[in-house]
């Protein structure tokens, strides 16, 4: 597991000093290693608490939802958690997954440009900024079994499955079903009971 | 313990109770414990699998920040009455949400705590965490109240006082009448054994109750009973017996314990010392007796006493002066016996009043000592009157010589000057005359020689017999010439006398000896001793003429003689002169013989003279 993960994911430890101890590890190890100014950069330009939140709830998703077993190459292959468009979450959400496993996948984070790019993704943030295209990425999508997650409404109303909702100043989940079903993807009742859910119709 | 002196029916009643409380205390406090256990782990149990399902069902929320749901979740633990609190705790250790929904913070742990539940008197925590595909979420907290617990303690409490005293009680009731069954012959055993006690009566028996152990003790006691009896009787018997005998004693008998503290006293005592028994019992030995201990007769009984021997021994008969009642003095025998019976050691002194024989005995000295004094003086008249005597007779036969030896001188002139005109008849008797004259002057030196020996001083020092025999041999030399004499001279001792005196004593003897033998073809003569302890006794012994018993106190006698000048010459003065030198010696002579069967002379020494037992 990835020293950088600790503060959020890691396993929780029976001492907080010694959780203490590994976050002044991390600094130590990323102050010393050859590599590390790209990393110490990232840090320093960390998305906002916000995105901070997508980003694990983008991670999150790997855990409550089911993939069916044609969107994967073997047992082994990799589930991928893609970004297309401007990315917000900067390498923050790379550093998220990296090592993470979900059933024995590792996970991978790709970013897509466009969505003509997008194949062998399993969760898809699609970003604000594909506002344009909104038409054939709902196109181009709606017959894969991609779960998509977007934060704003025009994407949200035209086939995205998840939409993030600020409220009360707290991400909330709703989840539109019917695509879902559409997409052949089995989301957890847990995940289900957490989240508002909606139809179609409903929207409509 | 305690109980120890306690009687015996509160002794039962204590063991009926205390085995019935053990043993009801120790049942209820086992089922109360297994219940407690088993409530508790289920407890345990109901808490873990409400917090699985709870875990379970709050992944989601805690993974997508939905707090809201989380308390909704968590709400459902309203089903369960006995939980108080519950928290699901963020992956970072915040708060996320609560049960209830008021509850402040102070009320929760402020950190979640590993896995795992704590109970405590008042609650029952559990932390579980909350995991979704082996990736921790968060933790719950459930607490649930335990007062329901606390009131099962409560309940069971007071149903084990309540079961204990019931119990208790009915035991109490029950044993109050069951123990008399064990008690009662216990009891009365116990009182006829106490008054049996008290009253020396052996004729009280036990009532028997049963046929158990207290019915089988009552038995042997009834027949212990009987038996003491019996001996008490036969005790009884034996000392009016011996009391009888003790009483009829001539002696007065005192017993004492080894204090010397009188223990008994007969009737003998009573009359002797003017004390009745039961005054004189309890007194010390002091006030009749003084101390004897130190009388060389009590050496073994003091020997005792020092604890230098083991063994008693009775004093000797110790003669001493035994005091009265009233003061006076009485003498007494008295004879302490020690008796060992038991390991206890008494003593018993027989007394004797011996004032009678005191007073007889003392007359009997006086007596003695009157006629001692009377002896002496008679004694010493006698003394006088011999010495008288000898002088005379000393002074007579001295005085006799000269005129003799005139007659003897003229007498044998005569002869030579009237040669021619003496015819036959006139010279026989001149020879006569010559013939007495020498013969007188011959008992006149013997006279002269009987007397000395009374009177000269004697010089004792060590003399062979053995010697002194050769010597007297020796001299008589010519005269045993002519004669055939078998000699058997045994062994003699070496004694102290004096020489010259007991020289004369073998001369006297052994000449009489060789004289009386003369006749005899084949003459015997035995010298020998005999040694005592007391005396040595010397005899010489011959096979010659011999002498009738009738007059063998006559030997001895100056100018006794049993035989005619004609047949044996002598003086009769010999053996007087054995005798009275034999008695200055501190000794004595005798005689043994018969006429024509020889004759046998002995004198005896004091064995304390001699020196050598053969020299």
């Amino acid at each position: 597991m990835s020293s950088t993960q600790m503060g959020r994911f890691g396993v929780q430890t029976r001492f907080s000093w010694i959780r203490g101890l590994r976050v002044w590890l991390l600094v130590l190890t990323l102050a010393m290693c050859p590599g590390g100014y790209s990393s110490l950069r990232a840090a320093a330009s960390a998305p906002s608490r916000e995105f901070q939140i997508k980003a694990a709830f983008l991670y999150n998703f790997a855990q409550f939802v089911s993939w069916p077993a044609k969107s994967f190459d073997g047992p082994d292959s990799p589930l991928v958690i893609g970004v297309l468009g401007l990315d917000p979450f900067g390498p923050f959400l790379d550093q998220l997954v990296q090592g993470e496993r979900v059933n024995g996948r590792p996970l991978v984070v790709r970013r897509f440009k466009s969505v003509a790019e997008v194949d062998r993704c399993h969760v898809l943030f699609v970003s604000g900024s594909e506002g344009r295209s909104i038409g054939e990425i709902a196109d181009r999508l709606r017959s894969q079994s991609v779960l998509t997650v977007c934060d704003w409404e025009a994407y949200a109303r035209q086939g995205a499955i998840v939409w993030f909702v600020m409220e009360r100043n707290r991400v909330r989940l709703r989840i539109n079903l019917d695509a879902a079903k559409a997409a052949g993807l089995t989301i957890s009742s847990k995940l289900l009971r957490s989240a508002e859910t909606v139809t179609v119709s409903q929207r409509e | 313990m305690a109980l120890r002196n306690t009687p015996i029916r509160k002794k039962l009643m204590v063991i009926i109770l205390l085995t019935t409380a053990a043993a009801l205390l120790f049942t209820c406090v086992s089922l109360f414990a297994y219940d407690l256990l088993s409530y508790r782990r289920t407890a345990v149990a109901s808490i873990t699998t409400m917090g699985q399902i709870i875990a379970a069902n709050s992944t989601a929320a805690l993974a997508f920040d939905n707090p809201e749901d989380a308390r909704e979740i968590l709400a459902a633990v309203r089903a369960e009455p006995q939980i108080v609190a519950a928290a699901l705790y963020g992956e970072s250790g915040e708060i996320f949400a609560r049960y209830p929904a008021g509850l402040p913070n102070s009320e929760l742990p402020e950190k979640p705590e590993p896995a795992g539940y704590q109970v405590s008197w008042s609650a029952l925590s559990s932390f579980q965490p909350v995991m979704h595909n082996d990736r921790e979420l968060g933790t719950l907290y459930l607490e649930s109240d335990m007062s329901a617990l606390r009131e099962r303690f409560r309940v069971y409490g007071l149903l084990v006082l309540l079961v204990l005293g019931t119990s208790l009680l009915v035991a109490f009731m029950f044993s109050q009448r069951l123990q008399q069954q064990v008690s009662r012959p216990i009891l009365v055993l116990a009182e006829t054994a106490r008054a049996i006690s008290e009253r020396r009566d052996f004729t009280v028996r036990a009532v028997k109750y049963g046929q158990d152990e207290v019915g089988l003790l009552t038995d042997a006691f009834n027949e212990m009973l009987s038996q003491i009896h019996a001996q008490d009787r036969a005790l009884r018997e034996s000392e009016t017996r011996l009391r009888a005998v003790l009483n009829s004693s001539l002696s007065a008998v005192i017993v004492t314990d080894d204090r010397g503290r009188i223990i008994d006293w007969n009737a003998r005592a009573e009359k002797m010392f003017g004390r009745s028994r039961a005054e004189a019992l309890g007194l010390d030995l002091s006030v009749v007796l003084p101390p004897l201990i130190d009388r060389p007769e009590a050496r073994g009984m003091k020997r005792y006493l020092g604890g230098g021997d083991e063994s008693l021994e009775e004093t000797g008969i110790i003669e001493t002066t035994a005091r009265r009642r009233d003061g006076s003095e009485l003498a007494v025998e008295v004879a302490i016996n020690p008796l060992v019976s038991g390991g206890v050691v008494t003593f018993c002194a027989f007394i004797t009043d011996i004032t009678d024989r005191k007073r007889a005995e003392e007359e009997v000295q006086a007596l003695n000592q009157q006629l001692e004094r009377r002896v002496e003086e008679r004694t010493k008249q006698l003394e006088s009157a011999n010495k008288e005597l000898e002088a005379f007779s000393y002074s007579v036969s001295h005085d006799l010589r000269a005129p003799l030896r005139h007659i003897d001188g003229f007498a044998t002139m005569l002869a030579a000057h009237a040669q021619a005109a003496l015819d036959d008849k006139g010279k026989r008797y001149v020879q006569v005359i010559t013939d007495a004259a020498k013969r007188m002057g011959r008992l006149i030196d013997d006279l002269l020689s009987f007397s000395r020996h009374g009177r000269a001083d004697l010089h004792f020092v060590p003399v062979k017999f053995s010697g002194l025999v050769e010597e007297v041999r020796r001299h008589m030399s010519a005269e045993l010439a002519e004669r055939s004499i078998t000699w058997r001279i045994g062994p003699l001792p070496e004694m102290r006398v004096d020489v010259a005196m007991m020289h004369q004593v073998f001369v006297n003897l052994i000449g009489n000896a060789v004289k009386y033998t003369r006749n005899r073809s084949e003459a015997i003569i035995e010298i020998g001793a005999k040694i005592s302890p007391e005396e040595v006794v010397v005899f010489v012994r011959d096979n010659g003429a011999g002498f009738n018993p009738k007059y063998r106190d006559r030997l001895f006698g100056v100018f006794q003689r049993l035989h005619s000048e004609s047949e044996f010459e002598g003086t009769g003065v010999g053996l007087a002169n054995v005798q009275r030198i034999v008695h200055r010696h501190g000794g004595r002579t005798w005689a043994e013989g018969e006429v024509d069967k020889g004759a046998t002379f002995y004198f005896a020494l004091p064995a304390g003279m001699m020196t050598a037992r053969e020299a």
